[in-house]
């Protein structure tokens, strides 16, 4: 760090202690998950099934208000957290194959369940690449991949 | 060069931001203003019915919330423990205490390495900082990969909303855009077709770049690495890329640990455009093999506004947009009325606080309904300190003497119940008697779209005293 560098940190470190409000205590309990009967009752393969994301079809997740828990269910285990090659990004199409045990209910599970510093990139993917910014109108393959296939498989 | 559709009178000849009248400029195009109105509003039922979906939005609010407090109440030990383990992953730590050392900054590592070419993923940061313009007068060609921040970047705008930075123009105006400088036959304005067009303009772009500079939505203190949330993937295109990887980030936008990310993330989508999560989220832990990889934490008057007891709060913010959907003021003002980088609710929160007397009319751009704090995923007072940032304008003289002498005159008849009676008679009076035009004028702004009421017979006060015959 340069010597400049080095006086706007100790600057901006003292600056931030002179200002830092009142302590607020970290809340340590954990944010519940929804259960299956929490969920409506239905188990997960089963809401992938009725989100139409079935083994094999296009996922076109995120769309519909009735499947936004499911679409929340992250998917978890190492296989999830895809580690980008340079290829990834620019395939037209991807497809990703993940064990029906793999499957968590929502983030703060998947969390649990993947180490982030074990990939130096890794990104969840929750569908094509895809930009509203003309009009609001969606429009699908911005950049990256236009399709995105989730197959769901027991072990 | 294409034409501005409408130029906004942003900044007075004062070189103050007069939100009034640029907002009045904005709403001279009925159609315009209309439609602007119902594409945010279309946007925030998305909002809510994503978040309806949800079960214990609240308490994840709530917990959002928590989680920024007590990290913006220990920054210091956060930034210092994000700064430590991201060099341990490898990554260039830089600090700038404004926006001059941020762009001095990126522009060195640009430089030290030789390289001309950069393709930028989504940073509002940079764009508080002036970043495009001091780059390129310096021989640096920077491309916005964005769709669109692309759009408005060839128009020569800024973005008009932190979110949706071309919210602003039509498909045609689009059209007219990318027929201007990117080739596409005049007239064309199908979405799908444009949008194309930018993929194959841009993919160019990003193979001949030879750095890529990105926003950061979350850093991480426990594991010194960072998360990029963006739908159209453009982000993970140019860390893929590029031999030399900038993330820019101010220094409130540090999280203590990677399980606070499920809140985060879960929140953040749903706010914004009613999706459950952005298309790519994205995790960075270090550097690919072989590329520079750069963090440069920005203060630019974060560290004085969390000094302000009535506003550190805001800096909560992570930068979703609701506020400005369901603002009835931006919505029918457009975000470039607003003269600062953030627009909206927050803006006009945030903004002040870099410079009171430029910024002295956007506290005011806000009717107090509180649908700002409603949506708010981190639960920051929008209404209440907009309310304070007004008291703070008026104390220091920030106030037009038009403004200043109606309220004076209004406190000095609310005060003196006998000239407070005789003016509802000289009213009720006025208003039999006046032709219909001038009534509406003596009402001043409020007139100009509404009819006067029809004045009641007598007043509360004596219908009171004849009915239930009290002492009055």
């Amino acid at each position: 760090m340069s010597a400049p560098e080095r006086s706007a940190r100790d600057a901006i470190l003292a600056a931030v202690r002179e200002a830092r409000p009142p302590a607020v205590a970290r809340v340590e309990a954990p944010i519940a998950s929804p259960t299956p009967a929490g969920n409506g009752g239905i188990s997960r393969t089963d809401a992938f099934n009725a989100a139409g994301i079935a083994a094999g079809a296009d996922v076109t997740v995120c769309a519909r208000g009735d499947v936004a828990r499911i679409v929340d269910a992250a998917l978890g285990g190492a296989r999830s957290v895809l580690s980008f090659s340079d290829v990834t990004p620019f395939a037209a199409r991807v497809v990703v194959v993940v064990n029906e045990e793999d499957l968590v209910d929502d983030l703060h599970a998947a969390y649990a369940r993947i180490d982030v510093r074990a990939h130096p990139f890794g990104a969840f993917v929750a569908g094509p690449s895809k930009t509203a910014d003309i009009e609001q109108s969606l429009v699908i393959g911005a950049h990256g991949p236009k399709a995105l296939s989730i197959v769901v498989g027991r072990a | 060069m294409t034409q501005r559709s409408f130029e906004l009178p942003v900044v007075g000849a004062s070189g103050r931001v007069d939100h009034p009248a640029a907002a009045a400029a904005f709403n001279a195009d009925v159609a315009r203003t209309e439609w602007h109105d119902a594409s945010l509003w279309f946007v925030r039922e998305k909002r809510d019915r994503a978040a309806s979906t949800v079960p214990g939005w609240e308490e994840l609010r709530a917990r959002a919330s928590a989680i920024k407090e007590h990290a913006l109440t220990h920054l210091d030990e956060y930034l210092v423990q994000f700064e430590a383990n991201a060099t341990r992953n490898g990554m260039q730590v830089h600090w700038a205490r404004d926006a001059d050392e941020h762009n001095r900054i990126v522009h060195g590592i640009l430089s030290a390495q030789g390289a001309s070419r950069l393709v930028k993923s989504k940073s509002m940061l940079t764009e508080e900082c002036g970043l495009n313009p001091y780059l390129e007068a310096r021989g640096i060609e920077v491309v916005d990969t964005d769709l669109g921040e692309r759009i408005v970047q060839l128009r020569g705008e800024g973005p008009s909303h932190i979110v949706m930075p071309a919210i602003h123009l039509r498909k045609e105006e689009v059209g007219d855009t990318f027929h201007d400088h990117l080739g596409t036959p005049a007239g064309l304005a199908e979405p799908n077709a444009l949008a194309a067009a930018a993929r194959e303009h841009l993919r160019q772009r990003f193979l001949a770049a030879d750095c890529t500079l990105t926003g950061i939505n979350f850093a991480i203190a426990e594991t010194g690495g960072f998360v990029v949330c963006t739908n159209e993937g453009n982000a993970d295109l140019g860390m893929a890329l590029a031999p030399i990887h900038i993330a820019s980030v101010g220094i409130e936008k540090i999280i203590p640990r990677v399980e606070d990310l499920g809140v985060f993330l879960r929140l953040l989508a749903r706010s914004a455009t009613g999706q459950a999560v952005t298309a790519y989220s994205t995790h960075v832990h270090g550097p690919r093999e072989g590329q520079a990889l750069h963090v440069v934490l920005v203060d630019n008057g974060r560290t004085r506004q969390l000094a302000r007891e009535e506003f550190w709060r805001s800096l909560k913010c992570i930068r979703c947009g609701a506020c400005m959907n369901t603002c009835p003021i931006y919505r029918r003002s457009g975000g470039h009325s607003y003269g600062s980088t953030v627009p909206g609710p927050i803006g006009s929160v945030l903004t002040p606080g870099l410079d009171l007397d430029r910024y002295a009319t956007l506290p005011f751009a806000s009717t107090l309904c509180g649908s700002c704090t409603a949506v708010c995923p981190v639960m920051i007072d929008l209404d209440t300190q907009l309310f304070r940032w007004r008291q703070r304008v008026v104390e220091n003289g920030h106030v037009s003497l038009a403004k200043r002498a109606s309220i004076d005159g209004a406190t000095r008849v609310l005060d003196r119940p006998r000239l407070f009676r005789l003016l509802g008679a000289v009213a009720r009076i006025g208003l039999r008697i006046l032709p219909a035009p001038l009534a509406r004028r003596a009402a001043g702004v409020w007139g100009r779209t509404r009819e006067a009421p029809v004045p009641p017979p007598q007043s509360f006060r004596a219908w009171y005293r004849r009915h239930r015959g009290g002492a009055a």
